[in-house]
Parts: C-alpha cells; sequence; structure tokens
C-alpha cells in the first residue's frame, strides 16, 4: 500500500502565503505588524511513497470501470432486444393469423373436391381471408364473416370465370380459374 | 396493418381503372377488362361505411401498398398500372 507523508494543515487564507515576523519594526511601534511575505511553498505537499502501487491502483482502477462500461452496454443492448421482441409479439398477437379448413361450399350448389384452407389475417378492426393458392381474398368484420365472404367470392368468380370462358380471361384470372376447377364442381 | 385502402379509395380505384362493376350477393366486383381480357377484377364490400378495410385490394391489382394508395389518389394512372401489370407477365 502507498504511505502518505504527513500533510502540514494550513488555515485556508494562508494557502500559498507563509507568515513570516517583520523583525525590523519595534514590536511597540505603531507600524509593528505581521506581514506577509510571497515565500513559494514546498511542492512536495503530497508525498507518496510506492508510487507503483499507485499506478497498479489506478490500472485496477480503470479495469473496473472498463468493465462496468461493458456491463452497461450489455444491459442497454438486452434492454433493446427485449423492447423489440416485445413489439414483434405484440404485432403477431395483433395479427392474429389463423388457418381455417374449408370442407363445404354449402348452400352454394358446389362441392369441393377436397378441403382447402383459407388464411384468416386480422388487419385493424376487419379481418381478410386469403386463399394464397389463386390469390383470392375477401374482408369480413369477424373472421367467420371473412371465411363467408370469401366463399361466396370464389363460387360467384367461378361462374363469371366460366361465363366468360378462358379465351377471355387474363393469365392472372385464367390461372385462379384453373385452380379454382382443381378443387370446386358443380353438383351433379 | 394501418389501413391503406378504405371503401372510397376502391371506389376511386374502379372509376379510374375504368373498371365494369357487377354486384351479387354481399360483394360488388369491379372488373377490368383490357383488349376484351379480364386482366384483374377485386371485390368491394356492400355497406354504407366508406371507410371500411379493403387493404386486399393491392394483392387483387398485384401492386404494393404504395402503389394501390397512388391508384386511389391522382398520380398513378391505368396506363401506368397497365405497365405494371405487363412487367409481372400479367397482361
Amino acid at each position: 500500500m502507498p504511505t502518505f507523508a504527513r500533510i502540514p494543515e494550513l488555515p485556508s487564507s494562508n494557502l500559498g502565503w507563509t507568515e513570516e515576523e517583520d523583525f525590523l519594526t519595534p514590536f511597540n511601534s505603531p507600524l509593528s505588524s505581521r506581514c506577509r511575505v510571497a515565500v513559494p511553498q514546498q511542492e512536495e505537499l503530497f508525498i507518496v511513497e510506492g508510487a507503483e502501487d499507485m499506478a497498479s491502483l489506478f490500472s485496477v482502477f480503470a479495469k473496473d470501470i472498463s468493465q462496468r462500461v461493458e456491463t452497461d452496454l450489455k444491459v442497454a443492448m438486452l434492454e433493446k432486444v427485449i423492447l423489440e421482441l416485445r413489439y414483434t409479439v405484440g404485432e403477431l398477437m395483433t395479427q392474429r393469423t389463423i388457418h381455417v379448413p374449408v370442407a363445404s361450399l354449402e348452400p352454394e350448389p358446389f362441392v369441393l373436391k377436397h378441403p382447402i384452407i383459407v388464411v384468416v389475417q386480422s388487419d385493424d378492426d376487419q379481418f381478410v381471408a386469403t386463399l394464397f393458392d389463386a390469390n383470392m381474398n375477401a374482408a369480413g368484420d369477424t373472421q367467420v364473416e371473412a371465411v363467408d365472404n370469401l366463399k361466396e367470392v370464389i363460387v360467384s368468380m367461378y361462374r363469371r370465370f366460366a361465363e366468360l370462358g378462358e379465351h377471355r380471361l387474363g393469365p392472372a384470372p385464367r390461372k385462379q380459374f384453373q385452380v379454382l376447377q382443381s378443387f370446386i364442381a358443380p353438383k351433379a | 396493418m394501418a389501413r391503406i385502402i378504405t371503401k372510397e379509395h376502391a371506389l376511386k380505384i374502379a372509376k379510374k381503372l375504368k373498371a365494369i362493376i357487377r354486384e351479387e350477393g354481399a360483394h360488388a366486383y369491379a372488373e377490368i377488362f383490357h383488349e376484351e381480357r379480364l386482366i384483374a377484377w377485386f371485390g368491394i364490400r356492400r355497406g354504407s361505411e366508406k371507410d371500411k378495410g379493403h387493404d386486399h385490394i393491392q394483392k387483387d391489382l398485384y401492386v404494393n401498398g404504395y402503389q394501390a394508395k397512388m391508384l386511389a389518389a391522382c398520380p398513378l394512372t391505368r396506363e401506368q398500372w397497365l405497365g405494371i401489370l405487363s412487367e409481372k407477365g400479367k397482361l
């Protein structure tokens, strides 16, 4: 451990100054006074022994501080990641995507050759049902309404495509018609 | 997801794209023809609420949300939209 020499205690008013008797003036003379004479104080006010120990102490302090800063940075980064995850989870909870298997188009006079999967996503205060294979969508105030609307759209557009005929369909509607034909058929 | 396209926008888009409106059941269908072929269509929910969401229209028209909004506003014309469809091989 470093050792410190005794630090002389000086009144604050004396800092930088020392007092010396004025021996030139008789004691009882009105001119007698204690005058102030500027005398540079000793530079070795703090006498430190074991400077190497001090250096090692500072090095320990510096290392400790750097570790603290590093820890604070890691904590800040983790806080940021947690906030992002919380936001993402919130978004997922809000969107509430569900997959609905549709097995029937009743009461429409069509049958499904096999069940189809409709994706229903929340969108603000409404729901959008999508048949991704055919890129057909319908919205509704509830999930059930959105799926019902999509069924209606599917049947209506199937009829419309059939009415127009393939030669009057552009590439996208033609593909939609082909997808619909693969799983819808009019009731016999 | 923020609402981008409302029913009001949907009707504006239908008008701008010179769509033929066909009504059936709970929907009106805006059908867009080009050179006598149906190239795109979208459903519009019937009802009085003008702010009813129709964000799916962007998927029906093969455009992104920004382009859909531009269709509803002035900047994107029918010809420019046809150009987008052509680039995507939908024409």
